[in-house]
């Protein structure tokens, strides 16, 4: 008997489930609705996700479905249903049979974009068949469905031009799907929905300013692809990028910015005589867990003027078939997930903090140099995205202070290979003793590191606009003697040979630190402007430590609610506010005169129209407005029924509604005026009838009707 | 206070939607999905919120409503409001509309029971402005003017071989202008000339008229004191309602004696409304509280 029940039920259930609901003859909603797909099937588009091809012909064929759908929403079409079932099923098959082709073991990247061609061709079978409030309903939450499956690729800051939209045609949608269910007339309340959207936007802000950026999970997805693979030339070692992305580097030129963004530095030699403007193009946006400086290459032999390489004997190692262990069992750090995303064509350089441990690059080829750089056998072009896995070796001075292990226990490879120098620098190296000294602070490496680097802090100015050095001058002796203005090249540069000069192992480090956070992306947008030299110390027992004379970078990830925070403060506090002020308060003043002009122009004229406005305001307060549709002689009937007089006064007020409604209708409606006397008459009359009402204790009339009073007897 | 239709499904859904929603968003490492996430969430969290403040606000108007109405048979109030809304019939009980702001929409009105209706609460229901969660406020409305809710006519009480022998009556019939012909007499001054029998005229040679008489029959007074359990008032009334429509059908005149507002009155009835008017207003109202004894008769 129970089953019974149950199956009946559930029959019934899945019955009424098919019934076909009212049609939705809202066009607003249908529009609002179609923007949204429209939204995220572009959004797809823009990422790369579908391809514009798909994205043209699916959107064209969501608009002739919803065009389709519209004109056929009160006809019940089987044989459509069937036929849009088929193409359903067709699409399902179609994204199964994708996934398990391309699906490789724990990218989550291989399955968006299946899916991704999936949502979008459900959509536009979906669009043939909407006839009805439910599944106009359906559409929008798929939408939501392919806003999401692009933001799980979008980077740029300028996918907020989708969500904006998306966001503004879905709460249209939503609005016109309540103005359905509550009978489906009247306009859309504009100024409210405004309201509300915003406070969406500040709601959505805090939960963002709260909720802790999202890190990538190395267990499901370590995102690594590439979209125009070019294999450079054999024995390429490293490429000039920008508009060369397969061209060997040449040294850097005087004559103006050859490579990207204008930085001359990668490829070496790294000349500090000759420097280009930099820009603020955008290079790379890198997701990581841990700031810090992201190291291009190192250099270790400097000739006075200029850095280069030297090998001492060592050769690059070529790592095959990835992911690239680049330096496997190192440990002690802390793992710091890092996921590159290439904006524009850079040298085949691989960027990470170091100590890199595992790398994913899209090519079966990671060229390993000795001092630890990494280059790729590809261009590195647009769209191409690496993951580093590092172990941040970066330890805090406090700990570097306190471990007293003496330079002398240095490997002998890396004591030649980074002590070297030109030439002696018996003043550089006087200077730097003398600091040390006076400083006291011979107790270690770290501590003598710290004294030249307070040193150069206080001593040195930085500043890019410099002349260009002289050809034969030491650039080192220039700076340390000379104007001591310089900029990340000459400082670090300086404190290198310092450094050296003491006997202390210590290289050249070049690479990018990281750009402004951005909270939305949770992406470290990395300019040109921002490639930076600094000097690397080996310190025995904690191997190479990044020490920065020139600039402070956070070491500690961003806050994405603070930096939203702040970034929102900025933009605030950076609007001119006078003119804007002056404007805001301009229009107010202007929209404040019209509504009193339109309030005066709507201000009934005669003393009777006056009078008929003044009875439907004690109607009003009395909870019964008078209707569009009522004439005054009809409402005042209403009223006299509807009004809750003191006791005993009903047949008194009565009248006095009555007389006073029909001097009005005269006055209104007579042939001729009934004069002053009658003004004055029916306003007594309507101050007489006022004072009639019935009144709550704080002495606001009492309503026709009000939700328990009308239980006690008061009603 | 607004109260949440539904509450634990639906916030239970949009939680878990975003926590899913979250959880895409950490497992992708991609800061727009949770500035998507977050959005959803704002849009969720004023769609499902938004709807108490409006429901606080909510106001019905009446705009019209019937006079008379039959127990257990359907009536429509017309009301208005301000804003949009839902509107179910609680007590006495009937359907649900939606109603379009400020668009005077039919509320159907359902009376179990005769009676005088003269309020009707109602719930509220608003899923302001997103349509996403329902919230629900009761309301209580005042009728332009009470609603007489007849009883169903039930099956007579009365025998009915009495019904049509008691239309005869035993009294005398009297001289009237209708009615079965007693005699043709001369015409005398002041006779109409519609009692002119044209035929015996003609046979006498004089003017000859017509002499109808009818036959009076005592109205039957049926009694009903409806006090007490609507149940069995109800059933009370109905088979006083079917014995006043036996009776008016057979001819016969109709007096209901009733208690209305504590006053007894007799007095007769022409027709099935009149007699609902009366036995609506009757005895205990089932629609208002009352103090009087229970019990109830029908004589």
């Amino acid at each position: 008997m129970r089953t019974g029940r149950q199956r009946g039920g559930f029959v019934e259930m899945v019955r009424r489930a098919n019934q076909s609901p009212p049609p939705e003859n809202s066009v607003l909603f249908r529009l609002a609705t179609l923007v949204s797909v429209l939204a995220g099937v572009l959004a797809c588009s823009a990422v790369g996700e579908i391809t514009a091809a798909t994205a043209i012909s699916a959107s064209s064929a969501i608009g002739l479905g919803m065009l389709f759908s519209f004109a056929t929403r009160r006809r019940s079409h089987g044989i459509v249903k069937i036929i849009l079932a088929c193409a359903v099923l067709a699409v399902f098959v179609s994204f199964v049979t994708q996934v398990f082709s391309a699906a490789r073991t724990g990218e989550l990247s291989s399955i968006e974009v299946p899916l991704a061609g999936l949502f979008t061709w459900v959509q536009v079978v979906h669009s043939f068949d909407v006839p009805a409030r439910r599944d106009l309903l359906f559409s929008l939450a798929a939408s939501a469905a392919l806003v999401t499956v692009a933001a799980a690729q979008a980077i740029s800051p300028g996918f907020a031009l989708f969500v904006g939209t998306w966001f503004v045609a879905t709460t249209t949608a939503l609005a016109c799907s309540w103005r359905s269910m509550a009978g489906g007339r009247g306009r859309l309340p504009a100024v409210r929905l405004t309201a509300l959207s915003l406070v969406v936007i500040v709601l959505a802000l805090a939960l963002e300013t709260l909720l802790p950026a999202p890190r990538a999970s190395q267990t499901i997805t370590l995102p690594n692809s590439v979209t125009t693979p070019l294999s450079l030339p054999p024995g390429t070692s490293l490429t000039e990028g920008g508009s060369l992305p397969t061209e060997p580097a040449k040294a850097g030129s005087p004559a103006g910015p050859v490579r990207v963004g204008g930085y001359l530095g990668f490829a070496g030699p790294l000349d500090t005589g000759i420097r280009a403007a930099l820009s603020n193009q955008v290079v790379m946006r890198v997701r990581a867990d841990r700031p810090g400086y992201f190291l291009g290459m190192t250099y270790n032999r400097w000739d006075g003027q200029s850095w280069t390489t030297q090998s001492h004997g060592c050769r690059s190692t070529t790592l095959t078939n990835g992911p690239f262990e680049v330096s496997p069992g190192v440990a002690g750090g802390t793992t710091n997930v890092q996921t590159f995303y290439v904006a524009t064509t850079l040298p085949n350089l691989l960027f990470a903090t170091s100590v890199p441990e595992t790398v994913y690059f899209p090519d079966k080829r990671l060229i390993l140099g000795c001092d630890g750089s990494m280059r790729s056998a590809i261009a590195m072009t647009p769209g191409t995205v690496y993951t580093v896995v590092s172990q941040d070796n970066e330890a805090p001075l406090s700990v570097l202070l306190a471990d007293h292990i003496p330079a002398s226990s240095d490997p002998s490879i890396i004591r030649q290979a980074n002590l070297e120098l030109p030439y002696p620098y018996p003043k550089a190296e006087a200077l730097a003793r003398s600091i040390i000294r006076s400083r006291h602070a011979t107790s270690s490496i770290a501590a003598e590191v710290d004294a030249l680097e307070w040193w150069m802090s206080t001593h040195t100015h930085y500043s890019t606009d410099i002349p260009p050095l002289p050809r034969g001058v030491d650039a080192v002796n220039s700076f340390l003697f000379g104007s001591r203005v310089g900029y990340c090249e000459q400082i670090s540069t300086a404190l290198t040979v310092m450094l050296r000069s003491l006997g202390i192992p210590a290289r050249e480090a070049i690479g990018y630190v990281p750009g402004s956070f951005n909270p939305l992306t949770d992406l470290y947008t990395i300019e040109a402007k921002d490639a930076h030299a600094w000097v690397q110390v080996y310190i025995p027992g904690h191997g190479w430590q990044n020490f920065d004379p020139t600039a402070n970078v956070p070491l500690e990830p961003a806050d994405p609610g603070a930096v939203l925070l702040t970034d929102i403060g900025h933009q605030l506090a950076r609007l001119p506010w006078a003119p804007l002020g002056s404007v805001i308060g301009l229009g107010a003043a202007g929209f404040g005169t019209n509504a009193w002009r339109r309030r005066r122009r709507r201000m009934p004229r005669g003393w009777a129209a006056r009078a008929a406005a003044r009875l439907e305001a004690i109607g009003r307060a009395a909870g019964c407005p008078r209707l569009g549709s009522e004439t005054l002689n009809e409402y005042a009937a209403r009223l006299s029924v509807r009004l809750r007089f003191e006791e005993g006064a009903e047949v008194q007020g009565t009248a006095l509604l009555e007389h006073a409604v029909s001097l009005i209708v005269t006055e209104a409606y007579g042939c001729r005026p009934s004069g002053d006397s009658s003004a004055i008459e029916v306003a007594a009359n309507l101050r007489q009838l006022r004072g009639l009402l019935n009144r709550g204790p704080n002495g606001a009339l009492l309503r026709s009707w009000r939700p328990g009073r009308a239980a006690n007897g008061t009603a | 206070m607004p109260r949440p239709e539904r509450f634990v499904a639906p916030v239970l859904g949009a939680a878990m939607l975003l926590v899913a929603w979250e959880g895409v968003a950490h497992a992708s490492g991609s800061g727009w999905v949770q500035a998507v996430g977050t959005v959803v969430a704002g849009m969720l969290v004023v769609g499902m919120i938004a709807p108490a403040f409006v429901a606080r606000k909510l106001e019905l108007s009446v705009v019209s409503s019937p006079g008379d109405a039959t127990s257990g048979e359907p009536f429509t109030v017309t009301v208005v409001s301000p804003r949009g809304l839902r509107c179910t019939v609680l007590d006495p009980g009937g359907g649900t509309c939606a109603a379009s702001a400020r668009v005077p929409a039919p509320v159907t009105v359902v009376p179990p029971y005769r009676g005088v209706i003269r309020r009707i609460r109602l719930q509220l229901a608003t899923a302001a402005p997103f349509g996403l969660l329902w919230w629900t406020v009761e309301r209580e409305i005042v009728l332009d003017r009470p609603v007489l809710v007849s009883p169903r006519t039930a099956h007579s009480l009365a025998p009915l071989d009495r019904v049509g022998r008691s239309a005869e009556g035993d009294a005398a019939p009297v001289a009237s202008l209708i009615g079965d012909t007693r005699q043709l007499r001369p015409y005398r001054l002041g006779d109409s000339r519609r009692q002119v029998h044209w035929g015996a005229t003609a046979h006498s040679g004089g003017l000859i008229v017509r002499e109808t008489e009818e036959r009076t029959a005592r109205p039957v007074r049926v009694m009903a004191d409806l006090v007490g359990d609507p149940e069995v008032t109800e059933r009370e009334a109905g088979a006083c309602m079917g014995t006043v429509a036996a009776y008016l059908l057979a001819g016969s005149r109709v007096e209901l004696e009733t208690t209305e507002q504590a006053r007894r009155i007799c007095a007769p009835v022409s027709d099935l409304a009149q007699a609902g008017r009366r036995l609506a207003r009757a005895g205990t109202n089932p629609y208002e509280d009352s103090t009087e004894a229970p019990g109830g008769s029908l004589r």
